[in-house]
């Protein structure tokens, strides 16, 4: 075969040490954007499907902690009739200057966290606003607030969505979308049997105290509408959610917003 | 034809990773409290040494000595992100439940020590299938451990009830250490003891040391 001098000369390169410093570079960073390459290639092709999954999700599970979750019609189809509003934890009142549909509320870049003196829930910073869903039903009147909790299990932050009545004081369902707790352990949060334990629970006294709880032996206590059992083997897990809920339900929380928007449901 | 395939069936059971090579221990007891998960994680790690395998022994010629674990750590590293992504996309909520586990498959002993031990001094088709071998060897190993911590540890096997546990009705009471990771290493010892004593004698390591017997006299109590 007659060699070009082009071919020569990668025939050449190919022949040399690898240990030459020269090459030793060379191969380095031409390994280097060789995979960049790949693996730019994947993460962008494959975006518009994870985000698509990731947004299903979350919308699945809101459906969910709302109790109107069907399988059978589609996840979107389904979204319609639930209004997304952002409430801002500072004023306590809904903010209309953002726009619901585009804000993440986890996202640092659009929405500013503070740094906590006091952290029962472990979540070292609050956000400015929060992303709540409204249910309507078919009169057009709202059925069911859903707000976003977060909080420190015993391993991870326990992310999740906490359904409540118009009367804004009785529970519908809490769901927890993302945790990495010990599986059979912490992570029955996940089990529904322990899910639906907290249907019809009561968070304030008549007073405006917060008494929604979770201890050892809640249901057979005097407060039992205000409790749900920790779950046994999971003790930090339950003490996680119990602060979480204190955390997000209470003063530093959504707490003056639900009695303000309660005055307006009411009205 | 037989020699061919021997990088392929040789990890299964004489030279199986886990259980002689006692390489990927660290993700066998993470990822195995469920058979779902564990098969998953099954399938990205075969994956993944087969194909660094294959790249690593198509440029072995051209690796320089100096940096070659970096560059073998990056092949795998790129390899393991294009798995994640695509799970992420094809496979959510899997890649929920397997969330870190599939970043860590990085770090799985399995993958560097096949490339470094095989891949880097032999042609890409045996290397190729001498990493698909060693996933499946290290498959077979995760999915019998997965069985039976699921089974033991909530009474289900792929999150359907065999043993309903007494917190749905049933009669089983679930045996919560096989939730934990020890429990993995109790089963992998188990099988290690089952292959060395009954199926492969010839891995039974020679004794390095004689344990003399107690030279002082134990104290006695009155």
């Amino acid at each position: 075969m007659q060699d070009t001098p082009k071919n020569n000369f990668i025939h050449k390169w190919l022949e040399t040490s690898p240990d030459k410093p020269s090459k030793t570079i060379t191969i380095a960073v031409g390994l280097c954007l060789v995979c960049a390459m790949l693996v730019a290639y994947s993460a962008i092709s494959l975006r518009p499907f994870q985000e698509a999954n990731a947004l299903n999700d979350k919308r699945k599970n809101i459906l969910e902690v709302a109790g109107i979750f069907n399988p059978t019609l589609s996840i979107e189809e389904q979204f319609n009739g639930i209004e997304t509003r952002i409430v801002d934890l500072k004023t306590q009142q809904f903010d209309q200057t953002l726009n619901p549909l585009k804000f993440d509320m986890f996202d640092e870049s659009v929405n500013p966290f503070s740094t906590l003196k006091h952290d029962p829930a472990k979540i070292v910073k609050k956000p400015r606003y929060a992303t709540i869903y409204l249910v309507n039903n078919d009169k057009n009147q709202i059925e069911t607030v859903i707000l976003p909790v977060y909080g420190y299990g015993l391993w991870s932050t326990m992310y999740g969505f906490i359904a409540l009545n118009t009367d804004l004081n009785h529970i519908k369902g809490l769901k927890f979308y993302q945790q990495g707790e010990t599986p059979g352990l912490g992570a029955e949060v996940d089990n529904p049997r322990w899910r639906n334990l907290w249907i019809n629970k009561k968070i304030f006294d008549n007073n405006g105290n917060i008494k929604v709880h979770v201890s050892k032996g809640a249901s057979l206590s005097e407060n039992a509408q205000y409790g749900v059992d920790a779950i046994s083997g999971a003790s930090m897990t339950s003490r996680g959610v119990h602060n979480l809920l204190r955390f997000w339900l209470g003063d530093n929380g959504f707490k003056a917003f639900l009695q303000q928007f309660k005055k307006e449901l009411d009205s | 034809m037989k020699s061919f395939l021997a990088p392929l069936t040789n990890p299964l059971v004489s030279n199986n990773p886990i259980t002689l090579q006692i390489l990927g221990i660290c993700s066998a007891l993470a990822v195995t409290t469920s058979l779902k998960v564990s098969i998953v994680m099954c399938i990205a790690v075969t994956l993944v040494t087969g194909f660094s395998s294959l790249f690593i022994s198509i440029i072995r010629h051209q690796i320089p000595t100096n940096i070659r674990i970096i560059i073998q750590m990056t092949i795998i590293a790129s390899l393991v992100i294009i798995v994640d992504q695509v799970l992420k996309a094809f496979a959510y909520e899997i890649s929920k439940v397997l969330s870190v586990f599939v970043g860590l498959i990085i770090t799985n002993c399995i993958v560097m020590g096949r490339a470094e031990a095989y891949a880097m001094s032999n042609p890409p088709i045996p290397s190729f299938l001498d990493g698909i071998g060693n996933g499946i060897g290290y498959s077979i190993i995760l999915i019998a451990v997965g069985f039976f911590r699921e089974l033991f540890g909530s009474g289900k096997l792929f999150g359907i009830n065999i043993l309903t546990p007494v917190s749905e009705g049933g009669w089983y009471e679930p045996n919560g250490i096989m939730l934990l990771s020890p429990s993995a290493f109790f089963l992998i010892g188990i099988f290690i003891w089952i292959v060395r004593s009954k199926i492969k004698k010839d891995q039974v390591e020679a004794t390095e040391y004689v344990i003399l017997p107690q030279t002082q006299p134990s104290l006695q109590h009155s």
